[in-house]
């Protein structure tokens, strides 16, 4: 195997020194032909120089042809990365304004509590509770004190000494209070919904 | 005329190394004999090529050194002069091809070696003059009047 591989070895070398003798035997016999043969004064050389050394007193140069490349226009194409502008289509952002009632809250929160009393709830817990099932969730905590308002007003209310606090479904904890009695009726919310 | 292998113009223009041939030859290049199929190819048709491209404004010449060059009469393709630099490198490798010490390396000329002979003919003050390269090429800082063309100055 080895004397394969230096049989081919010698064999490539000897391919390139007779690649690389015969240019060079051509270069010299183009050599032969152009300057010993044609220039064998040398002449040429001596006017090569003389130009050379005088080119910054009187330079030359020679014209060559110079044709610009043919131009071909191309289609204007969009650049692949780009990506394109956000858009959402048009539509009329800004809502009418249309008419509605007003809502009082705190006189609809006081007929909840004059209509439970009414019915029989006799504790603020109980009021409370009743109260905040018929409003929203997110209007609970906000209404648990003004049910405590609205029954303190409508009612005389009883604190013991001791005053408990109770908690209702909601969360929340709030200090008991025991109603007498009626003292003030209260309007319905119906009936406070008809006045307004 | 008689031992061209093409006998008409279009049989020239329908050759396959035309196009490359005239593409070179129309931004000014010199296509010499180690060239073997552009050079072989113009050899065989020149007669056609010449009053082809005297059409254009060019001459077709074929130097008896061994090389084709298209030579502009006027302005229809275009055409430009070499520029100080290129003058200079081009006459100082042609005088080292000229030198027998040249044949030692079988015609390989290194960069130092025509610096070298370029400094010894001219002269490094000379060679160092500053050279400004602008839009259109080449230019020396030498007075531009002596830079003209040699048409100019006839």
């Amino acid at each position: 195997m080895r004397a394969v591989e230096q049989v081919e070895r010698i064999a490539a070398w000897g391919a390139a020194r007779r690649r690389s003798w015969s240019e060079y035997y051509q270069y010299v016999h183009r050599y032969l032909c152009d300057v010993v043969r044609l220039d064998p004064s040398r002449a040429l050389s001596e006017r090569l120089r003389t130009q050379l050394s005088g080119h910054v007193t009187r330079p030359f140069s020679l014209t060559v042809a110079n044709a610009p490349s043919i131009k071909l226009l191309r289609d204007v194409m969009p650049a692949p990365s780009a990506k394109p502008p956000v858009k959402r289509p048009r539509a009329e952002r800004e809502k009418q304004p249309s008419e509605s009632a007003p809502v009082d809250v705190h006189a609809l929160i006081a007929a909840h509590v004059a209509e439970e009393v009414k019915a029989g709830a006799r504790g603020l817990t109980e009021v409370t509770e009743r109260v905040l099932a018929k409003l929203p969730a997110e209007d609970r905590f906000l209404a648990a004190g003004r049910v405590a308002e609205a029954l303190a007003k409508l009612e005389e209310t009883e604190r013991e000494r001791e005053r408990p606090w109770l908690p209702l479904s909601d969360g929340m904890t709030i200090e008991e209070w025991t109603v007498n009695g009626a003292i003030t009726p209260a309007p319905s919310a119906t009936e406070q919904h008809d006045e307004r | 005329m008689s031992d061209s292998r093409f006998l008409t113009l279009g049989d020239a223009v329908e050759d396959e190394n035309f196009p490359e041939a005239d593409l070179v030859l129309r931004r000014g290049r010199h296509i010499d004999r180690d060239e073997t199929a552009l050079y072989g190819f113009l050899s065989d048709a020149a007669d056609h090529l010449e009053p082809f491209y005297r059409r254009f404004g060019c001459e077709l010449v074929h130097a008896s050194e061994g090389y084709f060059c298209l030579l502009p009469t006027n302005d229809k393709l275009g055409r430009r002069h070499l520029g100080v630099p290129e003058m200079l490198v081009g006459q100082a490798l042609a005088l080292l091809y000229l030198d027998p010490s040249t044949l030692q390396n079988g015609g390989v000329v290194t960069k130092q070696d025509a610096l070298s002979r370029l400094a010894g003919v001219t002269g490094s003050d000379a060679l160092t003059r500053p050279s400004t390269r602008s839009a259109s090429g080449w230019t020396s800082a030498w007075p531009r009047s002596r830079c003209a063309p040699s048409s100019a100055r006839r």
